[in-house]
């Protein structure tokens, strides 16, 4: 970094802890930042198109949460390489590649067409396609069944992973341990 | 020596010295030279240019 470290700076340089050994060796650490990309690209474009079918059913804060949360990831990424002196937007623009202006009007397209059916509902008080009727009461039928199920099962499951994910440590930490090669 | 005697010799896993032999993955300087120290080599003997060799 060539900028004087910043409270976001050390923030971000603990989140991100790239002296972990969990990063694995050089290539897998290559690798791993690879597919947080391609994660992060996912996520943009499963955010964007869930913004676009929220508004087209008549949503209109669901879309601007979803365009933020969609937005932030990127905006983070951006800040991140600019800090160590890349510009990722000055990358694309001097290499050309077509793939990037390919995203950049796919972007564009769907984020004006979310804010367009969002404008129609805001309007016209209507939405663009009116949204099934799913009336869901808690421990009431198969759905009220189904949503107190899901509910019970995210926080069970939750508590389930840290648990899981504890073991998986300790068990690799005594591994290490064995063949004598624990990190300081 | 196998590839994993070479791999923990140098640090690395297995998949990597294999994903190295067969051109998937350029080693970084400090890695070439762990691997020509390892093989009692050099890096320019073991390591070629060749344009025709996968990425």
């Amino acid at each position: 970094m060539t900028h004087k470290p910043t409270l976001l700076d050390r923030v971000a340089e603990r989140i991100m802890d790239l002296d972990s050994p969990a990063y694995g060796d050089e290539r897998e650490r290559a690798v791993f930042m690879e597919s947080s990309s391609f994660g992060l690209t996912t996520g943009l474009y499963a955010g964007l198109v869930g913004a676009l079918v929220a508004s087209i059913f008549g949503a209109v804060l669901l879309p601007v949460v979803l365009l933020a949360v969609t937005i932030l990831p990127s905006a983070a990424a951006t800040w991140y390489a600019k800090r160590r002196d890349v510009h990722p937007r000055k990358l694309a623009e001097n290499a050309g590649a077509r793939s990037t202006m390919v995203g950049i009007v796919v972007f564009g397209a769907v984020m004006a067409l979310t804010f367009a059916a969002m404008t129609y509902t805001v309007l016209t008080g209507a939405p663009l396609v009116p949204a099934p009727r799913l009336d869901v009461t808690p421990g009431e039928g198969f759905l009220g069944g189904m949503a107190q199920g899901a509910v019970v099962g995210g926080i069970i499951g939750g508590l389930a992973a840290i648990v899981g994910g504890m073991l998986s440590f300790r068990r690799a930490r005594r591994h290490r341990d064995d063949v004598g090669l624990r990190h300081p | 020596m196998t590839q994993a005697e070479l791999a923990d010799l140098v640090s690395v896993s297995r998949q990597t010295i294999i994903a190295v032999e067969q051109g998937d993955y350029a080693p970084s300087v400090y890695l070439a030279l762990r691997i020509a120290r390892a093989l009692g080599g050099t890096v320019e003997e073991l390591f070629t240019n060749d344009p025709g060799e996968k990425r």
